[in-house]
C-alpha cells in the first residue's frame, strides 16, 4: 500500500503516462480511494493535457524561446541611440536659439575672448530681429527620412525631445519642427552666424569672425572662428563641463571630410577657453564636433550665408 | 546618457525580454529562415516601440503576432514581384483570428516551459516531448528514478503557475 506522500510525487510522471506499469497500477488503486490525491492528479493532468492540446511546440521551439537572437536587441538599441542623437541635435539647435534670443547678455558670457565684437553683433542682431526664437509650431513638413520615428515626436512632444528637459535645463523653447529633418531645422531654425557688423571690422578688412554654439546636456560649447589664408583659427569655449573632461575637436566639411583640430582638456571649473586651428576653409565647414568620453558629442552646426 | 534615452532603452529591452522569444519562435516557423525571422522580429518590436498608442488597451502579444505575420506575408507578396507596403495602421487593426489565437497560445506555452528551471525543463523534455518513461529518463540523465518523478511533479506544478501567469488556465 502506497502512502499519499509516495503517490503525490509519482503523480506528475503518471500524468504523462511515464510510470512503469506495475507502479501505475498501484497509483491508480490509491487514486480510487483517496479524494485529495485524485484532485491533485486532476490538476496535473489538466496541465499535461494543455501541453498536448496546444500542440506542435517542439523541443527546439522551446529552445528558441529561451534564447531569442540577441542581435535583434543590439540592432534595436542602435536605432534608439540614433534617434536620441537626432533629438539631441534638435535640442542643441533649439538651445542655441534661446541663447541668441537672450541677446547681448548671453553672448557676453558665451563668446569668450572675442566677446566684445560678438556682443555688439548680437545686440544689433537682436535689435534688428526682435523675434529670432523659433516657435514650437514650426512647419510639420513630412520628412521622408524616418517619418515614423519623427512623427511620434511630433504627435507627442512631451515624450520627445522636450522630455529631456531635466537634463537640458537651458532649453526653454519648444524644439522647432520636430518632424523636420536636421537640415531643415538648421535652415529655418537659427543657429545664426553672427558676423560683426562693426564698421571698425570692415575698415580693418579682416574676414569677419563666425560664432556658433552647441549644447549637450549641461555642457555648452561655443566656437569662434576667424578665417585665415588657409583654414581658420578657432577659439573654443566650453562651459559646464566636468573638471578633467577631455574633448576632441573635429571639423566636418560639407563633403563629409573630417579633420581633427585639437584636443581639449577642461582644467578649470570656470569656462575653459582653447585655441585650435583647422586647415579647412571656413566656407566648406558645416559643423564642429566636440567628442567627449563615451558617445558624448556636442555638435556645433555652422550656418553659412 | 539622457533620461529619455535610458527610458527608450528600457522600453526596448522590456519589449525584447518579454516578447522576443515567443515572437521569434513564431516567425521562424512562418519563414523557416533565421535571418528573415530576425528582421521581422526587429521590425515588429520597433513598431511596438514607436507606436505605444497603438498598443494601449490591446493584448500586446496578439498585436505583435499580428504585425509579425503581416510583415511575413507582405514579404511573400513582395517576393512575388508585387511590391506592397502595409502601413502601421493597417497592420494594427487586423483582428486576431482563430489561427492567430492558437499561435499566441502555443507560444505562451512554449514560453512557460522555457521559464521553468533547467532541471524541470529537462525532465519535461524527456518525459513529454520524447515520451520516455521514468526509468528511461533516469537512465538517459543518470539520475535516480525517484528524482525523475519528483522533478516531473514539481515541473508540472511550476508549469501550472507559469501558464496561469500568462492567462492560460489549464
Amino acid at each position: 500500500m502506497m502512502t499519499c506522500e509516495e503517490v503525490r510525487l509519482s503523480l506528475g510522471a503518471h500524468a504523462f503516462g511515464a510510470l512503469e506499469p506495475d507502479e501505475a497500477v498501484l497509483v491508480e488503486a490509491h487514486l480510487a480511494e483517496c479524494v485529495a490525491c485524485a484532485a491533485e492528479f486532476d490538476e496535473l493532468s489538466a496541465v499535461s493535457g494543455l501541453l498536448g492540446r496546444v500542440g506542435h511546440v517542439s523541443e527546439s521551439d522551446v529552445a528558441q524561446v529561451v534564447s531569442p537572437p540577441v542581435v535583434v536587441l543590439d540592432r534595436l538599441l542602435k536605432v534608439s541611440a540614433a534617434r536620441r542623437r537626432r533629438s539631441r541635435l534638435l535640442l542643441a539647435l533649439a538651445a542655441s536659439v534661446v541663447l541668441l534670443a537672450g541677446g547681448g547678455a548671453a553672448w557676453g558670457v558665451l563668446s569668450g575672448s572675442g566677446g566684445e565684437d560678438a556682443s555688439i553683433a548680437a545686440e544689433q542682431y537682436a535689435a534688428s530681429s526682435p523675434a529670432p526664437v523659433v516657435s514650437g509650431d514650426g512647419p510639420a513638413s513630412g520628412a521622408a527620412e524616418d517619418s515614423a520615428v519623427l512623427g511620434k515626436e511630433s504627435a507627442k512632444p512631451e515624450t520627445g525631445p522636450g522630455a529631456e528637459g531635466a537634463e537640458e535645463p537651458s532649453v526653454t523653447a519648444q524644439v522647432p519642427a520636430a518632424s523636420s529633418p536636421p537640415q531643415t531645422a538648421r535652415d529655418g531654425g537659427d543657429v545664426r552666424v553672427l558676423e560683426s557688423a562693426s564698421p571698425r571690422e570692415s575698415v580693418m578688412k579682416a574676414a569677419p569672425d563666425v560664432v556658433m554654439s552647441g549644447v549637450e546636456g549641461k555642457v555648452t560649447a561655443t566656437v569662434r572662428a576667424a578665417a585665415r589664408a588657409t583654414g581658420a583659427d578657432l577659439t573654443v569655449t566650453v562651459s559646464g563641463a566636468d573638471l578633467g573632461a577631455v574633448y576632441r575637436l573635429d571639423v566636418v566639411g560639407a563633403d563629409g571630410t573630417r579633420e581633427k583640430a585639437g584636443t581639449l582638456e577642461v582644467a578649470s571649473a570656470a569656462d575653459a577657453v582653447f585655441r585650435a586651428t583647422t586647415t579647412m576653409p571656413l566656407t566648406t565647414v558645416v559643423r564642429f564636433e566636440l567628442q567627449g568620453d563615451g558617445d558624448v558629442v556636442i555638435r556645433i552646426p555652422v550656418k553659412s550665408r | 546618457m539622457s533620461p529619455a534615452g535610458t527610458a527608450d532603452e528600457q522600453l526596448i529591452k522590456a519589449l525584447f525580454d518579454d516578447h522576443a522569444g515567443p515572437l521569434y519562435g513564431y516567425v521562424l516557423r512562418l519563414t523557416g529562415d533565421t535571418g528573415r525571422a530576425e528582421d521581422v522580429v526587429q521590425e515588429t518590436l520597433l513598431r511596438a516601440w514607436r507606436h505605444p498608442d497603438a498598443l494601449a488597451g490591446k493584448p500586446i502579444r496578439a498585436w505583435l503576432f499580428t504585425v509579425a505575420r503581416n510583415l511575413v506575408f507582405d514579404q511573400h507578396r513582395a517576393r512575388r514581384s508585387r511590391p506592397q507596403e502595409t502601413g502601421d495602421e493597417a497592420l494594427a487593426v487586423m483582428p486576431a483570428d482563430d489561427e492567430l489565437e492558437r499561435a499566441v497560445e502555443s507560444w505562451a506555452v512554449a514560453e512557460a516551459i522555457a521559464a521553468l528551471r533547467p532541471e524541470h525543463r529537462e525532465v519535461l523534455v524527456h518525459v513529454y516531448y520524447q515520451g520516455r518513461s521514468v526509468r528511461e529518463t533516469s537512465d538517459a540523465l543518470g539520475i535516480p528514478a525517484g528524482t525523475v518523478k519528483s522533478r516531473t511533479y514539481y515541473a508540472l506544478r511550476a508549469l501550472k503557475l507559469a501558464l496561469e501567469e500568462r492567462g492560460l488556465a489549464p
